[in-house]
């Protein structure tokens, strides 16, 4: 078992140091010239050059990566050429926003995931199944962004019911303390900033959701239809063991290994995801920075939030394999096994 | 299903159907703004815009993004008013002295900065050594700048490397810090770090609140030298980067004034007597420059066929939608000591034969364009079609703005056609001219490796004249020269449009800002 575990975070490390020498390489195939972002477009030559050796751009390239990664064992992802502070600081800044939109979307994803591919699985071919089926298909087919639009100015601008930018409106965002504005509105103490934060997230959460709603129900579905099939169903059946009970406590439960491990992995795979919607509901998030970041060639920017992403990604993976182990006795023993 | 599992079930249901039904309530918080300016009182003006800052530093005003945030909070030594004539503000006069090599100016008395500090000379001795330790943002229009000295409070003597009558006007574009307070939160990087999300000023507003990338809220400083109750007690700027979103928040009636909506949606907006346009001229001039050192533009013959080719009144239509004017100088609009240039037009039966008589009919060439600029996209598309027309084979090439000036940085990779912007920073013909076709900036500033020694030679003389009668001659024969080499194709001055529910009282052209300088808003009576 331990054994098990220190391979998988040995495992974890080497994917994380493979992330940073990826992304690192690849800004620096980005066309484009960092040291005169830094300058500004009126800067001179020297000017230039100044900047460039005080980033430490002039160095060789195999010099700029053991630096690079130098800093990134101390946790010094550099200093952005654009916002001039430490990218750890610009990154504390952002996070949160993405987090917090993510959980809320992992939330909704489950709401709405787990009763539409229960209720198509226990109706295998009846009317329920077809509708829930297209339901799958619509919100796994309509591109995010496409559907970030068309719900802020339907349900945002035309009904008014939902926010249509932005984390609060005027004047009602919370004392900075976590960054969390729900969590910061709820220390602040006023239920009308936490209410302004809640709505503000939930149209960026629904729609953000979409897509993994598809992907999940979709599992949810294809594992509940094998499970309700099994002979252990068929058995528990002829006792009389009550129908509901049936669908939750043995073809659910049974279901939900390969269930959790799509789930979790979709904390990751958000993340990602949340680009697009950041950026139509203009929220300050993980996302919008990197866009930027990669419009203004801001290198340390880029490796920082790129690094993030990818880091949180196989953090995930981890904690679902650890997951999946202490929930399935079959992973566990498998697992224990090889190891 | 007994009850329980039936419940298990609906619940999630019930909780998703619960909040959608609260909030199709519409419920808010007692307070909410629900319309632009209602929660600060009558006198608060909300403001959604793309602007979003990178950094507070006003040393990095030179991104117009930045200086939209910034210029409020700060004040200037001059300024320029809409007619692009200088006027004083912090300082009272000044005067060159030993051949416009030392500049000594007499400062406001009494000016204070938000901290209580007063301004003094050795705040702005203090702004411009930082300036050029930094090294960048604005930094680039003080090279000639020596050294300077606090001769007493309200004196200041600065002096040049060499004979520079621009330097005044360029100080157009230093904010000046409150040195006491910048000097406590120096840190090791001069305060780079600090400045970006604080302030350190003595303008109209303070600030109040800041949320990077999210919202700047400004505050009425009752010291200020200027005070004036009609500006707003408040103003709220949203960093909104979606133009559809900040369309969306006005109708709404979110925010007062917005600005970079699609031509369509002002031209809809434009219908509603509730809301009012306006067109404001700016400093931007867009531009095809052409590579005068490589590839088949390299051939004068080739440029002017190009120039001939383009399509202006399309442009004028279809890129910006009716909003702006063509190009009528090879400098920007409101500068003097202009040469005016015939209105552009498309001549494609003259450009056809330049292009046989060059001998490079079918040759390849490079447009490169931002797409995530609107204007561009347009203007792209009318360059491919008007040169395919006239026998050429051109080929888009969609880049951000770091990578085009890395294009151009290297002979090798710089495109025959690039289509952009510049901007004067002042409303003065010298730098402008001087960095885009000074040889010495060639590949830097001087996008279009423009090299004549000629040229070379009249824009020294003339940065150097020190009086403006011959410095505005020796500008005119550049001027001249430039536009007989055909060195580009000169094609608009886009218009910068603000849409706003008339609660302020027009918005006035700031020809040292991109948009529009916040501090200049009065509330409509």
């Amino acid at each position: 078992m331990v054994k098990f575990v220190l391979r998988r975070i040995g495992l974890a490390v080497l994917s994380l140091w493979g992330v940073a020498t990826i992304v690192f390489l690849m800004t620096k195939l980005i066309p484009g010239d960092p040291a005169r972002v830094a300058a500004g477009r009126l800067a001179t030559a020297e000017q230039v050059e100044h900047l460039r050796t005080a980033l430490g751009l002039d160095q060789p390239l195999l010099t700029q990566y053991l630096g690079f990664m130098a800093r990134l064992v101390q946790g010094d992802l550099g200093t952005s050429v654009t916002t001039r502070q430490s990218v750890v600081t610009d990154l504390a800044a952002v996070l949160p926003t993405t987090i917090q939109l993510v959980i809320v979307g992992m939330l909704f994803t489950a709401l709405i995931a787990a009763p539409l591919g229960i209720t198509a699985a226990v109706n295998e071919g009846k009317a329920s199944d077809v509708a829930a089926r297209i339901i799958m298909v619509l919100a796994g087919g309509v591109p995010v962004f496409w559907l970030a639009i068309m719900t802020r100015w339907v349900l945002g601008s035309i009904l008014g019911w939902f926010p249509i930018s932005g984390t609060n409106s005027v004047g009602m965002a919370p004392p900075n303390v976590t960054g969390f504005t729900v969590l910061d509105s709820l220390l602040f103490g006023n239920i009308g900033n936490v209410w302004d934060s809640v709505t503000h997230l939930i149209l960026p959460a629904l729609t953000l959701s979409a897509p993994f709603v598809a992907t999940l129900s979709r599992i949810i579905r294809s594992n509940m239809m094998t499970a309700m099939k099994s002979d252990y169903i068929t058995f528990a059946v002829s006792k009389g063991v009550p129908r509901g009970r049936i669908i939750m406590r043995h073809a659910f439960r049974s279901s939900l290994g390969s269930v959790l491990t799509i789930f979790g992995m979709q904390f990751g795979w958000m993340i990602s995801a949340a680009v697009l919607v950041e950026a139509v509901f203009g929220l300050p998030g993980i996302g919008t920075y990197l866009y930027k970041a990669i419009l203004n060639q801001d290198t340390f920017s880029v490796l920082a939030a790129v690094f993030v992403i990818g880091s949180v990604f196989i953090i995930t993976s981890v904690i679902v394999d650890f997951l999946q182990m202490i929930i399935d006795p079959r992973v566990r023993r498998a697992q224990v096994g090889a190891a | 299903m007994n009850h329980k599992k039936i419940r298990a079930i609906a619940l999630p249901a019930l909780m998703l159907s619960a909040a959608f039904a609260l909030t199709s309530c519409g419920i808010q918080p007692a307070g909410t703004s629900n319309g632009g300016g209602e929660k600060g009182g009558s006198s608060q003006i909300v403001i959604g815009s793309s602007n979003l800052a990178e950094t507070l530093d006003p040393l990095q005003a030179a991104d117009a993004h930045n200086d939209f945030n910034i210029a409020p909070l700060y004040d200037r030594i001059v300024d320029f008013d809409s007619d692009g004539k200088m006027v004083w503000k912090l300082a009272e006069s000044g005067e060159f002295s030993d051949e416009a090599k030392v500049l000594t100016l007499k400062l406001r008395s009494g000016v204070k900065f938000h901290s209580g500090n007063p301004l003094t000379a050795k705040d702005v001795v203090y702004t411009l050594d930082r300036a050029i330790k930094i090294g960048s943002g604005h930094a680039a229009l003080f090279t000639d700048y020596a050294s300077s000295e606090a001769v007493d409070d309200t004196t200041v003597k600065i002096n040049l490397k060499k004979t520079n009558l621009d330097f005044l006007g360029a100080l157009a574009n230093l904010y000046v810090l409150d040195s006491e307070l910048v000097k406590r939160n120096e840190g090791s990087d001069n305060a780079q770090s600090w400045l970006g999300t604080h302030e350190a000023g003595s303008g109209p507003f303070s600030m109040d609140k800041y949320s990077p990338n999210q919202e700047l809220d400004l505050k009425r400083f009752a010291d200020y030298w200027g005070f004036d109750e009609g500006r707003p007690d408040t103003v709220i700027l949203r960093m909104i980067n979606d133009s559809s979103a900040n369309r969306d928040e006005f109708l709404a009636g979110n925010v007062d004034i917005t600005m970079g909506l699609a031509a369509p949606d002002v031209e809809e907006i434009q219908k509603n007597d509730k809301y009012e346009v306006i067109n404001n001229p700016s400093s931007r001039t867009t531009y095809a420059w052409l590579n005068n050192a490589g590839g088949i533009t390299k051939d004068p013959k080739v440029r002017e066929a190009i120039q001939l080719a383009y399509d202006y009144q399309g442009h004028l239509v279809s890129a910006l939608g009716n909003v702006g004017q063509l190009a009528d100088s090879i400098l920007p609009a409101g500068i003097g000591c202009r040469v005016d240039i015939p209105k552009p037009e498309q001549d494609i039966a003259k450009a056809k034969q330049l292009i046989a008589d060059a001998g490079v009919a079918g040759s390849k060439l490079k447009i490169a364009y931002q797409p995530t600029v609107r204007e561009f996209n347009a203007a792209g598309t009318l360059m491919q079609e008007v040169l395919t027309e006239i026998g050429l084979k051109p080929e888009l090439v969609g880049v951000t703005y770091p990578q085009y000036v890395a294009l151009v940085a290297d002979p090798k990779t710089t495109p025959e056609v690039s289509l952009a912007w510049d901007f004067a920073p002042f409303p003065a013909p010298g730098p402008i001219l001087n960095r885009q076709y000074n040889s010495e900036f060639a590949g830097q500033t001087n996008y279009a490796r423009y090299s004549n020694p000629k040229v070379d030679a009249l824009l020294n003389d003339a940065l150097t004249a020190t009086d403006l009668d011959t410095a505005c001659a020796d500008y005119k024969q550049v001027q001249e020269q430039v536009i007989a080499d055909h060195a580009s194709v000169y094609i608009a001055y886009p218009a910068v449009t603000m849409i706003t529910n008339k609660r302020v009282q027009g918005i006035p052209f700031a020809p040292t800002q991109q948009d529009f300088n916040v501090g200049d808003l009065r509330m409509a009576k």
